[in-house]
């Protein structure tokens, strides 16, 4: 089974930035483009004349930016695996052009049983800061479950 | 369509006005793999999903959450929310369509902050749930 003393087990940062260009083009495949995602010139005036990413934008960099040695080491079975649950905790939208580091670790493993053997939930955590002012701008928790192989 | 809440004009309980979204389709499967850098095959490969013993492709759930977060910025506004959580209950398939619906669980005040958690549904045609999401807005 998945280790969980590997749980609080930290990746080394990475670095990610948030582009204009991918924020289009994600605003697009969702067909969710707004003036405020990719247009900065329509914007009222209230808000940020740079253009902010959609809330669930931040996955096309997230996991990119972590080491995945430590996603390896917990020996799941990878054609098993689906994701079961996302969160995220925004201090403040993503804006374009912003440049994070991401630090992630594992939040959670257990095991449940399932209706057809046993399932790993693991629970991952990245923090994205950005990178000058080391401003904590969201937190992503992500839950996966993986169908254990018959030992 | 403008959804936009105000938070003076509503009650706990209030039932947002339900959106509709079908064209779920492999090209769209393919699109937001694409775009999102999520690059499994399963989602995108019909050979590839029924070896894994699916009857075919299925959307990716962040897809759906992706929608879920569209009609929640449709009621709450662009950069206004602050919690966004989902659970992927059950795979949305090619044709399908999808309808989106919020209640107001709870308003109340932060600081000078009014927030508002609401429970976010995304159901198929047979009202199966889909995605089971909450989401903690600041309000106008």
């Amino acid at each position: 089974m998945a280790d969980r003393s590997l749980i609080g087990r930290k990746t080394p940062p990475g670095t990610a930035e948030a582009s204009a260009r991918e924020i289009a083009r994600f605003c697009e495949a969702i067909d969710d483009v707004r003036p405020e995602y990719v247009d900065a010139g329509a914007l009222h005036s209230e808000v940020s004349t740079i253009p902010l990413a959609p809330p669930t934008f931040p996955m096309r960099f997230l996991f990119d930016a972590l080491d995945p040695d430590l996603f390896f080491e917990l020996g799941l079975n990878l054609a098993g695996i689906v994701h079961a649950e996302q969160e995220f905790v925004y201090e403040r939208p993503v804006r374009a052009g912003e440049k994070y580091t991401v630090v992630g670790k594992i939040h959670d493993i257990c095991e449940k049983q399932g209706r057809s053997g046993l399932l790993d939930f693991v629970t991952f955590e990245a923090k994205a800061l950005e990178e000058q002012s080391r401003e904590l701008v969201f937190t992503a928790r992500m839950t996966l479950i993986s169908r254990r192989l018959e030992e | 369509m403008d959804r936009r809440a105000k938070w003076d004009e509503i009650a706990e309980g209030h039932g947002f006005e339900a959106w509709e979204r079908g064209g779920l389709c492999i090209e769209l499967f393919q699109a937001y793999g694409e775009a999102s850098g999520d690059g499994n095959p399963m989602h995108t490969d019909e050979e590839y999903a029924q070896d894994l013993g699916y009857p075919t492709v299925f959307a990716q759930g962040m897809l759906i959450m992706a929608f879920a977060a569209k009609y929640v910025t449709d009621i709450a506004g662009v950069g206004n929310i602050r919690r966004f959580w989902a659970k992927f209950a059950k795979q949305t398939w090619p044709g399908e369509t999808l309808s989106f619906t919020a209640t107001l669980a709870r308003k109340y005040e932060e600081g000078s902050a009014k927030l508002a958690d609401l429970e976010v549904r995304g159901t198929g045609a047979e009202g199966e749930e889909k995605i089971i999401s909450e989401a903690t807005v600041v309000c106008v």
